[in-house]
């Protein structure tokens, strides 16, 4: 019983090993940093606003915030998560990984926590601009209290954070599996597709409703079915404008969040199981 | 401690996946403790081996044990140490932080590891490059530091793919020492070139591969003894003396440098060196053209077709 907790912590520690090489990469890359400076920029280009009453500039920063977190997000996880995989087996860095006592499922699910908690990062910061952004605005005409309790919703806005960062984890798993057989250039346009086909799935399904053809129904049932629905993680207006966000959502979704994002690295894992590394 | 028997490799290529046998018949065994020298020319089938061995690919038939494991059983890499074809690494990483990295990943534990770092950059002299970023080597430089990492683990069997490619004649002689001080401790090494001199001096036995199929197994004193040798004899005289004292034929007679150079094979060694000790000429020196491995390979590739035929 001992040894077989010994040796299930001894191969989380190399997954783990894996993740943080990973981060440490994604932290030291050029690419990511302008990414991060031109989200930073797209926030603070909202203070062009501020003319506008504070109320209304809030609305509009959070807004505009959660677009920039969503856009560059996506981005980041499509960019980042197509070349993960591919890069090492590119760059034959895989003989010095494959040589050690590293299991190939453990390099897949490490490379993928490792690029997850790049995301979580970069998430966070960029909400906590937008959230510090809004409280500078408000702050000379308003009581404390008012932050809670004057419609900001700054439980949703971190709701809304917290949904589109489940959205990054899927599309993450949605990348890496690309990342496993195809080059980066085509594995970032066959994730855009997946990525958008998800975004519309639902619009996909009603529109084929109203085409009322058996053919074109029966694809659009497959695709909503099969393609997860990203519009799901979409709460951006409730966070803006206040809305109802229950408990039960929150758990509904991470649990489908979760579900999707494991199918997708095991899917990852079995194309790399069967890789050559010529 | 490694038995390669009836090695098959068959890679698909293309879109339609047309097979292409890239290893033949490749069979050899490294014994525990000795150093075992893969030769032959550029792609032989060298590299392709070591990753089978690695179970980096997988095998179309034969079969590979390592201490009488199947070489699938990943365990078995806890004691194993690798070193690439020209390295790669992770440019972003620091040599230091390479290292910290390749052990993590063996498992070795933390002060052990932190210890074996500072020896090991000591060793391959890259303690000065430990806080630069490996974007910054120059080749030479990437293969001490991947020298250092195939032996982070204090591996039992190294595995080195053509270790001295991209060092300069002090760096060989480095690397050659450390391979040499590994297998004082008892370590076993299997090591692959296409250079016959980096291997000569070093290896116990060696396995010569050709096109795909291992073609001699054997201590390398004895490949070069079927291989009939020229040899070269350096005299101080003059041309005329030398005509006074043997008979010419089968010989051929030059000038260099003021001294004269005798050319002649094994079979005429022993008569030529005795007539000019027995005479007054003065004798410089006698040394064996070895042929080159090219010329080594070609002879067993004739050998072969003519097998063949």
């Amino acid at each position: 019983m001992l040894k077989q907790v010994q040796h299930d912590r001894y191969i989380m520690k190399k997954i783990w090993i894996i993740a943080l090489n990973t981060f440490l990469e994604a932290r030291r890359d050029r690419v990511l940093y302008s990414l991060i400076l031109f989200s930073v920029i797209m926030i603070l280009s909202s203070l062009v606003f501020s003319t506008i009453s504070a109320e209304q500039y809030n609305k509009i920063v959070k807004d505009f915030g959660l677009t920039a977190i969503s856009l560059f997000g996506v981005l980041m996880s499509i960019f980042l998560g197509t070349a993960l995989v591919y890069k090492e087996i590119e760059k034959k860095t895989v003989y010095n990984i494959f040589s050690k006592p590293i299991e190939r499922y453990q390099f897949v699910i490490g490379k993928y926590l490792g690029l997850a908690l790049t995301l979580l990062v970069i998430t966070l910061c960029m909400s906590v601009i937008v959230f510090l952004i809004v409280l500078y605005v408000e702050l000379p005409n308003s009581s404390f209290i008012k932050y809670y309790y004057g419609g900001h919703y700054f439980g949703e806005f971190f709701a809304a954070v917290y949904f589109q960062y489940l959205e990054f984890l899927i599309i993450i798993g949605i990348a890496i599996v690309f990342s496993c057989f195809t080059s980066p250039v085509l594995a970032i346009l066959l994730s855009f597709l997946l990525f958008a086909v998800g975004r519309f799935s639902a619009d996909i399904r009603l529109f084929a409703e109203e085409v009322r053809n058996p053919i074109v129904n029966y694809f659009s049932e497959i695709i909503y079915r099969v393609i997860p629905n990203l519009e799901k993680f979409n709460i951006r207006s409730e966070a803006v404008y206040g809305g109802d966000i229950s408990l039960s959502l929150i758990l509904n979704t991470t649990v489908y969040a979760l579900i999707y994002t494991a199918v997708l690295i095991l899917l990852a894992i079995l194309i790399f199981q069967k890789k050559e590394f010529k | 401690m490694l038995q390669v028997e009836k090695l098959i490799k068959d890679y698909s290529t293309g879109f339609f996946g047309r097979k292409t046998r890239v290893l033949k018949e490749v069979s050899f065994s490294v014994e525990k403790g000795e150093i075992f020298g893969f030769i032959g020319p550029n792609g032989a089938g060298k590299t392709t081996t070591f990753k089978s061995i690695l179970n980096f690919v997988s095998i179309t038939e034969g079969k590979i044990t390592i201490n009488g494991k199947p070489n699938i059983d990943n365990d078995l890499k806890t004691y194993i140490g690798y070193l690439p074809e020209s390295p790669y690494f992770y440019d972003y990483l620091t040599g230091e932080e390479l290292l910290s990295y390749m052990g993590n990943l063996h498992g070795v534990e933390k002060d052990i590891l932190r210890e074996r770092i500072d020896e090991l950059l000591e060793k391959v002299n890259m303690a000065h490059a430990r806080k630069v970023q490996l974007r910054k080597y120059s080749k030479g430089m990437l293969q001490r530091i991947g020298v250092a990492q195939a032996l982070i683990n204090d591996p039992e069997f190294l595995i080195l793919d053509e270790p001295m490619s991209g060092l300069d004649p002090i760096g060989r002689r480095e690397i050659r020492d450390l391979i040499l001080e590994q297998k004082k401790k008892g370590k076993t090494i299997l090591l692959s070139s296409h250079i016959l001199s980096d291997v000569e001096s070093l290896c116990d036995r060696v396995g010569v591969i050709l096109n795909g199929v291992v073609v001699k197994v054997g201590a390398l004193s004895d490949l070069y003894r079927e291989i009939n040798s020229d040899y070269e004899l350096l005299l101080n005289c003059k041309r005329a003396d030398v005509d006074k004292v043997v008979k010419t034929e089968n010989i051929s007679i030059d000038e260099r440098a003021g001294f004269i150079v005798l050319r002649f094979d094994e079979n005429k060694k022993k008569e030529v060196v005795n007539k000019i000790l027995e005479s007054e000429i003065e004798m410089i020196s006698l040394y064996p053209l070895r042929k080159s491995l090219e010329g080594i390979f070609e002879e067993e590739a004739r050998k072969k077709e003519k097998i063949e035929n």
